[in-house]
């Protein structure tokens, strides 16, 4: 074969394993665009899910799974980016490059890759019986937020390494402390990094079934109106969807909570995005 | 104010990497001090020690004294970062803040306030109107008011790139320190730009302490009143800078002078 030939051959099979990734994006959309649209209404967005005449809950709407999922994003938001912005300056700044820190990051790495079941079991071992939190919102919320711990640590790490150390060190030499510099200059300039990292791993918080799972999540349990109290969730409510015996009405519900579900992720992608490309704007060099 | 840098013994070590040797070197206030010398020779090094910027660099061993104003900033108990707003420095490229030319130079006197009214010890902040006159006064003073006036809130990055480089000399301007050290401040610049620095720094030798690192010989022999060469981190000769160039004592300093080395 001459290496025109070659070429064209290896762009083909290049071309061909683009269009699958592509293509697979674009059927799990369309395929549950087209199941689930149809359920969409006010009641399904206003109303809680109710039983049909058997007493599956396959009626209503998903108000409660809805209000429960935004409520744990909320919570992650609050525990996990402090820990994980925090963290990773301090592994950053501080430890800079040495042995220590390396290590440290390696932990950090691995953690990323830990199941999230695996996540679920401490959180309901350490958490729900050990710590006697209780099947609840918090215990979920927290073993949610030291799942995605990693995901803002090594982001936030990636956005502070790509400022400049000349700006670290006109800071520095302008007689700042470290404090001030990783303050005023440090944070600002890598917020649009960071911000980055917490979307994507709120987007994973939000769609965790297994975790929630065993730590907290019920199948009617409304809105918790105390952090101690179970909630519903929209992935739990989609896997729920998939476990009754009427499926017209089962799946066609589990496709419109889903097509939700990844409005909201898309959303935030989309919100993340734009706040980016403002901070960019602001700050570049 | 006095600000004379008296070295005694100065001794940098990178791990076991021996940078900078026994040096002794006694500089004069309100003149400009040269430091020349190859590639690698510590200049560099050797003007970091002046202001803490080492102590950044964890493998970064230095011993010796280095004494201004009476005081040895390495002593214990010294805070670097008190030694640092006394001690301003210029790098090599600019490096201005991704934010505003007014915000550039009014960062530091934000962050360091003024005593207070009540107690010496306790700092305040500065109103608005004592930050703007900082920035003006040193933008002033820093040659660079007349082209940036009209567009103090437009990002630093907007500037040309000596205009960058006169801003980060205003940054520095704006702590009011006594002396300014310049690490290689021209190798980014074109010539014209570069004389602009040139003209500025023997203004700036009227109020303050200047040291300055450069790799451009004429640089030196235009700007410094002394010079010191340096050579694989041992200090070889230093003193009038005319006097350097036209009958340096050592062989070693002839050769580079003269272009044949380095």
């Amino acid at each position: 074969m001459n290496r025109k030939a070659k070429e064209a051959l290896m762009f083909s099979l290049l071309r061909g394993c683009a269009v699958v990734v592509v293509l697979t994006l674009v059927i799990i959309i369309g395929y549950i665009f087209i199941g689930g649209i149809g359920k969409w209404s006010v009641d399904f967005f206003t109303k809680n899910p109710a039983p049909d005449s058997h007493g599956a809950l396959v009626m209503g709407g998903v108000f409660a799974p809805l209000v429960g999922t935004l409520i744990l994003m909320v919570l992650v938001l609050i525990i996990s980016i402090p820990i994980g912005v925090l963290g990773a300056i301090f592994l950053v700044e501080r430890q800079g490059k040495s042995r220590i820190s390396r290590a440290w990051w390696i932990v950090v790495n691995n953690l990323a890759g830990v199941p999230s079941i695996v996540w679920g079991l401490l959180g309901v071992a350490l958490l729900v019986y050990y710590l006697h939190f209780g099947l609840s919102l918090i215990a979920a919320a927290i073993t949610l937020s030291l799942m995605v711990l990693p995901i803002i640590m090594v982001a936030t790490k990636e956005a502070i390494e790509a400022i400049p150390a000349s700006i670290r060190e006109a800071s520095v030499s302008l007689g700042a402390t470290r404090w001030q510099t990783v303050r005023h200059h440090v944070l600002p300039y890598s917020a649009s990094g960071i911000m980055t990292g917490v979307i994507l791993s709120l987007a994973r918080a939000g769609g965790e079934t297994a975790p929630i799972l065993v730590t907290g999540v019920a199948v009617n349990a409304g809105i918790p109106g105390s952090l101690s109290d179970q909630f519903q969730a929209l992935p739990y409510y989609i896997y729920l969807m998939t476990q009754t015996t009427n499926r017209t009405q089962a799946y066609a519900m589990a496709d419109a909570a889903a097509l939700l579900l990844i409005v909201l992720i898309v959303g935030m992608s989309l919100g993340a995005i734009i706040l980016r490309s403002r901070y960019r704007e602001k700050y570049k060099w | 104010m006095m600000a004379n840098i008296e070295i005694e013994k100065l001794n940098v070590r990178f791990d076991a990497n021996h940078v900078l040797k026994d040096i002794n070197i006694k500089i004069e206030e309100k003149k400009i001090t040269a430091i020349i010398g190859p590639s690698g020779c510590g200049k560099s090094t050797f003007i970091r020690c002046i202001n803490r910027m080492n102590d950044l660099i964890p493998s970064c061993r230095v011993d010796g004294r280095v004494v201004v104003d009476g005081q040895d900033i390495y002593e214990k108990g010294v805070d670097p970062t008190e030694v640092r707003k006394r001690i301003g420095m210029v790098f090599q490229k600019p490096n201005p803040f991704p934010k505003s030319v007014f915000e550039n130079v009014a960062y530091a006197p934000k962050i360091h306030g003024k005593p207070s009214a009540t107690s010496a010890d306790k700092l305040t902040k500065l109103t608005r109107r004592e930050v703007g006159d900082i920035v003006e006064w040193s933008l002033k003073r820093a040659a660079l008011w007349d082209e940036v006036k009209d567009r103090l809130d437009k990002s630093a990055y907007s500037l040309s790139g000596g205009q960058q480089q006169r801003l980060c000399i205003a940054r520095t301007l704006a702590i009011k320190p006594e002396i300014i050290l310049f690490d290689e401040p021209c190798s980014a610049l074109d010539p014209i730009a570069t004389a602009k620095i040139e003209d500025l720094l023997v203004d700036l030798k009227k109020d303050f302490t200047v040291v300055i690192v450069t790799h451009n010989m004429q640089q030196a022999a235009r700007v410094a009143d002394r010079t010191a060469y340096f050579y694989l981190g041992e200090l070889i000769e230093y003193g009038e800078t005319k006097q350097m160039f036209e009958k340096p004592e050592k062989k070693l300093t002839e050769r580079y002078i003269t272009g044949r080395m380095g």
